[in-house]
């Protein structure tokens, strides 16, 4: 079972790189067979379709990054420094890995016909969205953080650092990602603590 | 003739609406055949409170209704100091029940003098009031109590039977239930299809109009008052009347901190947040609907 | 001249009677309410829907009528910031059910628990009462039990349901809830007719004579020959001035009337004091109860009030016999429940279920400054709640109560209505008896 499991985060991982990089309509199941060096009716074994798989990638990704704020949700800190560890390692996973943001930018957010069986609403992002969830309800309950409506801070939060990692990603940044942490946690805090 | 349990009723600040619920109870000869009233200050008991107080005889049940205080100021009965007849009688008592929230944590009328007017061994959520400790104290909490969880409990203790007590000293058996369990619109609640407004059968009241069933203690929609309904069953949000921080602020507003409520009593934030967005992310048509189609 | 103090127990909470006497006769009397909750105080600063929820805990025996009372308050002040709530009529028809049945437990229960022992007390001052002894005292608790379950498939729970919102109700029955009300309505008149009136509701509501209600045995007619033997049907009479503000199916509008002669009257000429009490006067100061005067007198409020501004036929009669004495003053509540009983089943049968329940209002709450007021007849008499609101939140909240009306602090140039009851007494057992005919309630007093 262990093995079949990462087997399968392996297929997850190819076809993440390959979609994240040529776009989802032009990569094919047999593309991602050949960057496995499995047979295209192995591949079916693991994934029935490649939407399943798209959507398999998604919720996989939002696992990643859920577990990582999940750490820091969990750590006894102020919820200043939280929005600066959270902006911290969003931007080091976009900087280390970056396929995961490109793939929830340009593939997860630009083809939504792929996802709207199965991923409704949040669905496939559950894991990571909770974690948000957590910080923002935990920063209102200690008065750290000013109460608003969940969406509109969450749009603030997020819109923003995915907004500037796809500047990144465009190449008109000055500086690496990792130069702007501090200015931009000081940002989203001061939009969002309470005054 | 089998022997009967006697009871002597006291009140400090009350509304009297406990005794009123007690009034209501379905098996009123059942009650009157293993007990007797010796005092009760609405109607004429078996004996003259006076003479009562003033001799030393001991009894079962002391029954405190209302909230409690020392200061003769703020609570006095028969031209004397409330504290007086309180100490005198409690020592006398084999068992002491509080019935309601009042005489439980302080309640509604703590409100106005939370130092000096408490519950009996609570102060809100805080050990600790009218007396420090008590080892023959039972909370029935309740505002104001269902007159089936006062008369069980004593008919339990007539009998010789031990009562589970959870940490608020509240009988297991009525206050392990939360209100939530058996609210007629529990399906609601799981696909988390919010009521837009009072006065339909439709939608759940938790998210958008402060109903605490999901943590509020009670058997309500089990047992249901006055044999027929319940506040959620009449399309009423649960104030949570059996809690010690009974009446909260806003009643009927949900608390949220980012849109986000108080999750139901213990369920944790994670599993109650993952659970509810997974369900918002469907859009259940039968639910949408209206409950009975009265268009053909 | 002498003074004494004595405990008036079993009005809904206690109060001390001091009399003033001479030559054995009551002079002068003072009534002494303790134990101040301060509902009112603790609503400041409260959000304005928090007083749905927290004024019928000013009493639990009258709960709904405080709830009901609170809303007229809510819904009006949204009328004083410009948007008029429109309550359809089902809303209404439940609420009055509500109130109704909240009426008739009372008066069945007070009749029965409170009336016939103490009569017999007046008699027999060692009588230990008929509580949860005397058959007809366990079927009465039946009838009771009966009509507050008849409004619980309305308001969800009795007491303290919390059924009323700004703009209607909040339950939406079925028509097989409105069948199982009416089986437990017919269940409370079934009692009636065989212990209460010894008649048929019909033949009951027929009457306009008082000698036709004398003439079948019942729990009635046994009352009125112990009250005649005591001479009820004397003492205890007051100003025969009767004020009755809330809406009735009975009468329009509000009305008083002194004697016979019925005017219109307006809440407007309502006026609080706080004469002798603690609030004016800490040192000098004998009771936390105000006192409620409409133009600067004292009159009485409850259902002989009503029926008397009703010009109910069968009350014209015994007053015509007996004026506004205690016995009056009895036998109106057991009329008045009669009445409510063939109203309710009206209502029951012609509440139109497809009407919305509840017209929310389209003006944010917690944006709402304005100020309204709630008049509705509780069972004992006449409530008012007034709340000022700003930005949702309750600046200040004022109720004046029944009792409060009835049991005034005047002094001995002006005797609030139960003082001027009590004056000419020359035993404290007839003072007891007397107060307790105007169906004394001393929580909502110590409010």
């Amino acid at each position: 079972m262990d093995k079949k499991l990462r087997k399968s985060e392996k297929i997850l991982d190819a076809a993440l790189m390959l979609f994240s990089t040529q776009g989802f309509y032009a990569t094919t199941i047999p593309d991602i067979a050949k960057a496995m060096g499995m047979s295209v009716g192995n591949i079916y074994n693991y994934f029935s379709s490649k939407e399943l798989l798209a959507k398999e990638i998604i919720k996989y990704s939002s696992d990643i990054l859920g577990a990582e704020i999940r750490k820091v949700n969990e750590e006894e800190v102020s919820a200043k420094e939280k929005i600066r560890k959270i902006v911290a390692l969003y931007f080091e996973m976009a900087t280390l890995k970056p396929q995961h943001i490109n793939y929830f930018l340009r593939v997860y957010l630009a083809n939504k016909e792929v996802f709207k069986e199965g991923c409704e609403g949040m669905l496939c992002v559950s894991s990571f969205v909770t974690e948000l969830m957590i910080f923002f309800e935990e920063g209102v309950a200690k008065g750290e953080l000013r109460n608003q409506d969940f969406f509109s801070a969450f749009g603030l939060f997020m819109g923003y650092l995915g907004g500037f990692v796809f500047l990144s990603g465009e190449g008109v940044l000055g500086k690496a990602l990792s130069a702007y942490v501090d200015e931009i946690s000081l940002n989203i805090y001061n939009a969002l603590k309470q005054q | 003739m089998s022997h009967k349990s006697s009871i002597i009723w006291l009140q400090g600040l009350t509304c009297n609406g406990n005794s009123h619920s007690f009034l209501n109870y379905a098996h009123m000869p059942s009650f009157a055949a293993s007990f007797e009233m010796l005092y009760h200050p609405l109607w004429c008991g078996a004996e003259d409170f006076m003479s009562l107080l003033n001799s030393d005889v001991t009894f079962d049940f002391l029954i405190l209704e209302g909230a409690l205080s020392h200061d003769e100021r703020l609570i006095q009965r028969f031209n004397l100091p409330f504290y007086e007849i309180l100490d005198t009688l409690a020592v006398r008592a084999k068992h002491i029940i509080c019935a309601g929230s009042c005489a439980s944590f302080g309640g509604v009328f703590r409100l106005r003098n939370p130092e000096k007017i408490t519950g009996a061994l609570f102060s809100g959520k805080e050990k600790g009031g009218y007396w420090l400790e008590k080892n023959n104290v039972i909370n029935i909490s309740g505002c104001p109590i269902h007159p089936r969880w006062l008369v069980e409990t004593l008919l339990a203790l007539h009998n010789g039977e031990k009562v589970l007590l959870d940490e608020f000293l509240r009988p297991k058996e009525v206050f392990s239930y939360l209100a939530h369990h058996g609210c007629l619109r529990n399906e609601y609640f799981e696909w988390k299809v919010d009521s837009k407004q009072l006065g339909e059968r439709e939608g759940c009241l938790f998210y958008e109009h402060g109903c605490l069933g999901p943590m509020s203690h009670a058997n309500c929609n089990k047992i249901l008052w006055n044999d027929v309904s319940s506040k959620t069953r009449a399309g009423s949000p649960c104030l949570g009347c059996t809690e010690f921080d009974f009446p909260r602020r806003a009643l009927y507003e949900t608390q949220k901190n980012m849109s986000l409520p108080q999750t139901p009593f213990g369920i944790s934030k994670r599993a109650y947040y993952t659970l509810a967005g997974v369900a918002k992310s469907f859009k259940i048509e039968r639910l949408e609907k209206k409950l009975i189609d009265e268009d053909n | 001249m002498k003074i004494t103090k004595e405990i008036i127990q079993r009005i809904e909470g206690e109060a001390t009677l001091e009399l003033e006497w001479e030559e054995e006769q009551v002079r002068f009397a003072k009534i002494k309410f303790f134990n101040y909750r301060g509902i009112e105080e603790i609503l400041k600063k409260r959000p304005l829907l928090d007083a749905l929820a927290l004024t019928p805990r000013v009493c639990g025996i009258c709960s709904h009528s405080h709830a009901i009372a609170s809303v007229l308050a809510i819904e009006d002040c949204f009328k004083s910031a410009g948007e008029s709530l429109h309550v359809n009529q089902k809303a209404k028809d439940i609420r009055e059910i509500a109130l109704n049945a909240e009426k008739i437990h009372n008066h069945i229960k007070w009749y029965f628990f409170t009336i016939l022992p103490e009569l017999k007390r007046v008699s027999d001052p060692k009588y230990s009462g008929n509580a949860f002894k005397e058959k007809q005292w366990f079927q009465a608790q039946s009838a009771i039990m009966d009509s507050l379950k008849m409004g619980a498939h309305f308001t969800g729970q009795w007491p303290h349901g919390s059924f009323v919102m700004a703009g209607g109700v909040t339950c939406d029955p079925l028509r097989s809830d409105l069948v199982s009300a009416h089986g437990c309505l017919d269940a409370v008149i079934a009692f009636c007719e065989e212990h209460f009136y010894g008649m048929s509701l019909e033949e009951f509501l027929s009457f306009d004579s008082a000698l036709q209600v004398m003439s079948a045995p019942s729990a009635l007619s046994y009352g009125i020959d112990e009250m005649l033997k005591h001479g009820f049907d004397r003492l205890g009479r007051s100003f025969d001035r009767f004020l009755a503000l809330g809406e009735s199916f009975m009468y329009e509008g509000s009305l008083k009337s002194t004697k016979t002669t019925v005017l219109g009257a307006d809440v407007k000429y309502v006026h609080e004091s706080l004469d002798h009490t603690f609030f004016a006067d800490k040192n000098n100061g004998y009771t936390y109860s105000k006192s409620a005067m409409y133009k600067k007198s004292y009159y009485e409020v409850g259902p002989l009030a009503r029926l008397m501004v009703a010009k109910e036929p069968l009350m014209r009669d015994f007053h015509r016999r007996f004026k506004d004495a205690a016995l009056t003053r009895v036998v109106a509540r057991a009329v008045e429940c009669a009445h409510l009983l063939w109203r309710t089943k009206a209502l029951l049968n012609s509440v139109d279920l497809k009407e919305a329940s509840l017209i929310p209002p389209k003006k944010e709450i917690h944006s709402l400054s304005g100020e309204g007021m709630g008049v509705i007849e509780a069972p004992r008499g006449t409530l008012i709640h007034h709340v000022v609101v700003h930005q949702g939140i309750i600046e200040s909240y004022d109720i004046i109560t029944p009792t409060v009306w009835n049991l005034g602090n005047g002094d001995k140039q002006n005797p609030s209505t139960a003082q001027k009851a009590l004056i000419g007494l020359n035993s404290f057992t007839k003072a007891d008896f007397v107060l307790k005919s105007f169906d004394v309630c001393s929580v909502c007093t110590t409010q």
